[in-house]
């Protein structure tokens, strides 16, 4: 059984997948294989494989999420964690694989703020909310390749492609018009009625949102970085007067610096 | 194993802090039926009279610092640092330390004895108008750390217990400094503050297993009984607690109440 972690980057996110690439080898014991699906030109050596992106269905669209559903099919290992491509990983999560191991899909069901707190309200959840979709997050995401997790994905992929119908009809309180893989995740979950089956109490997987409406400031700047100072100091990576650890998800392009990535050397 | 209650009294220019703490004791003793041993100077002291009755040891504790806040519409004096030295003053092997101002109406502070746990801070205290966490008892400010209350602790007397007040003492001196790291106001230097960086740093995250309740200056104590609490507070009313502990800031309205019944105590 081959494991792994699986990341999609297009345009500017090849830069970050590569940064995510050298936190992964750096700081996992046991799966530190790590692959690509991308258009562009990334440094090969980061990765196990490089999978050129076969087919874009994401048309005009600059914001590429139309082609994450196609992580199902485009992953090479019998078992996968799909990344966001703007995430580093700080600490060694490998003990996560052994309870994902026991799930056919297992989504992201909770996130934390930058103190290490369970996220209780976000700004960006209204459409989960108003509609009564699980919350959840394709961010970090866990599947086998199954008959039942092939099935959800290909119902993702039609969620997607018909986004204007399934967002009319499951979520339309308030509607949002934009395709997003989470919202997409989410329907797919309540049509096929699995949450239970996909999602799991435990306080993993989860990641360090890095969005500023996450973080339970009541007044704030999107960008997080104008509102919290972050360190470097003994391969420690501190926001604010916390020492981060586990999954980052730190959103803001221009965070992944030479200096943020003196951590992983 | 000696258990016992911990208070801290310091008389200013107007607070009568050895009254409110003799009141406290003596409903300690009616609810929990522990001892209670005082911290205080010569002059609070002085002041308790016929009321030393109520503790089990009297320690004095000068204290050479303390500082000019704003209560109310004047400002006072206000005596008390020397909480961080707990440790080194109790009598106790496990002691419970909690502000006089608490109106005790429960036995709930007893679940503490034998804990697994050698220390035990207050980190939830909620509003007992709104239930919920103001934002200022929540965090010290938006980006910066949790907050925790000084207002009650619990500690075994050992080793793993001392770090903590040896490193609110270092707080203490170094305040100026870690105002900066922490983002907080150099001038205001609160015990909370201190706690919530002292737990911060050592990350003593466990936390006493119950909801304290609180009513904050802006409102008015009506009346205290033995099971309950009846609050004013303008906009939003009348409030009666029951059976539940509240630490009520409003010190003017809670001595004139804690005065009459303190009258009316037949022990």
């Amino acid at each position: 059984m081959t494991r792994g972690y699986l990341v999609m980057a297009q345009g500017d996110y090849v830069s970050q997948a590569e940064c995510l690439a050298k936190s992964i080898v750096h700081s996992q014991s046991k799966i530190t294989a790590i692959s690509v699906i991308t258009d562009g030109c990334p440094d090969e050596k980061l990765f196990d494989h490089v999978i050129k992106l076969p087919r874009d269905i994401s048309g005009n669209s600059t914001w590429k999420i139309h082609n994450r559903v196609q992580f199902y099919e485009l992953s090479p290992y019998d078992e996968t964690v799909i990344l966001d491509a703007d995430m580093l990983f700080l600490t060694d999560i490998s003990h996560w694989w052994t309870h994902m191991n026991t799930y056919e899909l297992l989504l992201t069901n909770h996130v934390r703020d930058f103190r290490g707190d369970k996220v209780q309200q976000s700004p960006y959840r209204k459409t989960f909310l108003g509609n009564q979709l699980p919350n959840v997050y394709s961010a970090f995401a866990y599947f086998k390749k199954t008959p039942f997790v092939e099935e959800f994905f290909k119902l993702t992929e039609n969620i997607i492609c018909n986004w204007a119908e399934w967002i009319d009809r499951y979520a339309a309180r308030p509607p949002q018009d934009f395709p997003s893989l989470d919202v997409a995740m989410a329907i797919a979950v309540k049509v096929l009625d699995c949450e239970h089956a996909v999602t799991t109490n435990r306080s993993y997987p989860s990641f360090t949102h890095m969005k500023s409406g996450c973080q339970g400031w009541k007044n704030y700047n999107e960008d997080w970085q104008q509102m919290l100072p972050h360190y470097v100091y003994n391969q420690q990576l501190k926001l604010g007067n916390y020492i981060q650890s586990g999954v980052l998800h730190y959103v803001k392009k221009d965070f992944a610096t030479a200096d943020v990535m003196r951590i992983f050397e | 194993m000696t258990q016992g209650f911990l208070l801290f009294a310091h008389n200013n220019e107007e607070i009568d802090y050895a009254l409110l703490a003799a009141w406290c004791a003596r409903r300690i003793h009616n609810y929990l039926d522990k001892p209670v041993s005082l911290v205080a100077d010569a002059a609070t002291v002085a002041r308790l009279g016929k009321y030393q009755v109520y503790f089990d040891k009297i320690i004095f504790s000068d204290v050479p610092l303390h500082q000019k806040r704003r209560y109310d519409t004047r400002f006072l004096n206000f005596n008390n640092y020397d909480r961080s030295s707990a440790w080194d003053l109790t009598p106790y092997d496990e002691t419970m330390v909690i502000d006089t101002d608490i109106v005790i109406q429960s036995n709930v502070m007893n679940c503490v004895w034998n804990s697994n746990y050698n220390l035990m801070v207050c980190a939830r205290s909620v509003d007992g108008y709104t239930n919920e966490i103001e934002e200022e008892f929540r965090v010290l400010n938006e980006t910066s750390i949790k907050f925790y209350w000084a207002t009650q602790f619990y500690f075994k007397k050992n080793s793993e217990s001392e770090i903590f007040f040896k490193t609110c003492k270092w707080i203490r001196k170094n305040y100026i400094w870690l105002s900066r790291v922490y983002d907080i106001d150099p001038k205001l230097l609160r015990n909370d503050y201190i706690w919530s960086i002292a737990v911060h740093m050592l990350h003593c995250e466990n936390t006493l297993p119950w909801t304290l309740l609180h009513s904050t200056y802006r409102s008015n104590v009506y009346n205290i009984t033995d099971h309950n609490v009846i609050l004013y507070k303008p906009g939003f009313g009348v409030r009666k607690i029951v059976k539940h502990d509240v630490h009520v800031m409003h010190k003017d309205d809670l001595i004139k109440l804690v005065k009459k019944e303190m009258e009316l105590a037949n022990d």
